[in-house]
């Protein structure tokens, strides 16, 4: 392990029944810097990504995350125990997460779906987390919205509120799972903005995409994923031009043209 | 005739409090179990499912007629007011607890994935992020249970507790004028579920998510 890495994948492998989705994967991630994850569907880019935050359970390997191990530990006589729900909370609290479909509390205001994690897991006061939330807003563009309810918002809208509710809790780690997916082609640039704002402000970000120019522009690393495993990885310009794995080159054949078609902006 | 009248509606006071009365307490069991079952906590979902399989086979009545008739045999002295509050709160506990249950089951995986990203505990997840969701679309069907409770409580004339169907069974005999007092009854009937329904759809309507 290296000495400044903030997140630590060593051997994780995790099967869905008879599938064998990650097959040993390793990844160190350092503070501040931005890995961009991609691969095909059902490669199990995700199935990592959740596995971060502990939102889903893995057979085999371990994750820290700033030192602390995610989900399990072992104990003194050498056997994997999954820790305490109160210690897997404490950990999921510091680092965010957000999601491919939103995940937005569709019956509480945004300001209230930004408190919700500080003043419930944080246990803060209701009108600091507030203050803070409203400095948020005005991060990701959406100033006088906090009033406002999730089913008013447009996709872009909702994804950028979800985006300042993970990083309500502070979180050391922000993990981005497809957040552009379900997005409609021209709301894509404004959560990229975002996010390109946060990787500038040095934010630690593992982020699972499809948008290769963004990946190119933002990331200090992508990492391609096939069939469970790591398969290339380095920096954007080494994966990503004339890639010399098969798999690798007819991925990234099939989703430049998609990119070029929602170029990045700024 | 306004006597008469009067003396409907005493009954129904009764009714009203039987029904009332059951439909707190099957609701709050209700959705307490259905709660429980849908996060995945052993064994009360296997008494549960139980317990829901019988009273769907089972008439309420006879439900009530066991409770009444065997309690002694329990050494239970039961007057037939409880008796009939304990069949119909019993009976219909699991009519909302199979709602609730499908309901908590309905709410997208996301909105858990969610909740425990923030680092929300067990009762928080449900507090503040499930439940309210779960309960805004189990409310129509609960309601239709509560309509289907009142209506089952003129079972309770059965071993005796003076409700609107006894007082009018009484009253119809006394004045041999049942289609008069029958028709005046069911006006009551329709009264009180009529307004339960109102109340229903104005909960449903404060409660829907602000578009």
């Amino acid at each position: 392990m290296t000495m400044n890495s903030l997140v630590s994948v060593r051997d994780i492998h995790k099967h869905f029944g008879e599938h064998h989705v990650l097959r040993g994967v390793n990844l160190d991630v350092a503070t501040g810097e931005v890995v961009a994850l991609i691969g095909a569907s059902g490669s199990g880019k995700t199935t990592l990504l959740r596995c971060i935050d502990f939102l889903e359970e893995f057979d085999q390997g371990t994750i820290e995350v700033d030192g602390q191990s995610v989900g399990y530990r072992v104990d003194a006589s050498g056997v994997r125990r999954r820790r305490s729900e109160k210690e897997n909370e404490f950990l999921r609290a510091r680092m965010g997460i957000v999601f491919q479909s939103f995940n937005l509390f569709p019956h509480l205001s945004v300001i209230d779906n930004i408190t919700l994690g500080p003043r419930y897991a944080l246990r803060e006061e209701r009108a600091s987390a507030e203050v803070r939330a409203t400095e948020l807003l005005k991060k990701v563009g959406l100033e006088g919205k906090a009033r406002a309810f999730p089913a008013t918002l447009s996709g872009g809208q909702q994804q950028r509120v979800a985006i300042a509710r993970a990083l309500a809790m502070n979180p050391k780690v922000m993990l981005f799972d497809e957040v552009t997916s379900a997005l409609d082609p021209e709301l894509v640039s404004e959560v990229l903005q975002v996010m390109k704002k946060l990787a500038a402000e040095g934010m630690t970000m593992i982020v699972v995409t499809h948008e290769l120019s963004f990946a190119r522009d933002v990331a200090d690393r992508v990492v391609f994923f096939a069939e469970g495993v790591i398969a290339v990885q380095g920096k954007p310009s080494e994966v990503l031009d004339n890639p010399e794995d098969p798999r690798l080159r007819r991925f990234v054949q099939r989703f430049s043209q998609r990119t070029e078609a929602s170029a990045l902006p700024g | 005739m306004i006597d008469d009248l009067l003396y409907l509606l005493r009954a129904s006071l009764n009714t009203l409090a039987l029904s009332l009365i059951s439909i707190g307490i099957s609701t709050l069991l209700g959705v307490l179990i259905g709660v429980v079952c849908a996060f995945r906590v052993p064994i009360i979902p296997i008494l549960n499912a139980i317990f829901v399989g019988f009273v769907r086979g089972v008439p309420l009545l006879v439900v009530i007629f066991a409770i009444y008739y065997s309690a002694p045999a329990f050494g239970i002295d039961i007057d037939p007011f409880a008796a009939a509050v304990t069949g119909l709160s019993f009976y219909f506990t699991f009519f909302v607890s199979e709602i609730v249950r499908g309901a908590v089951g309905a709410v997208p995986r996301g909105q858990f994935d969610a909740a425990y990203s923030l680092g929300l505990t067990f009762w928080q997840r449900a507090r503040l992020v499930i439940l309210p969701q779960a309960l805004r679309s189990a409310l129509p069907p609960m309601i239709n249970t509560w309509l289907i409770l009142v209506k089952g409580s003129a079972f309770a004339s059965v071993i005796g507790v003076w409700e609107l169907t006894t007082a009018s069974t009484e009253l119809a005999q006394r004045t041999v004028a049942p289609f008069q007092v029958y028709g005046a009854s069911m006006l009551i009937y329709f009264a009180i579920c009529f307004t339960l329904a109102c109340f229903g759809s104005f909960a449903e309507k404060r409660l829907r998510f602000q578009t």
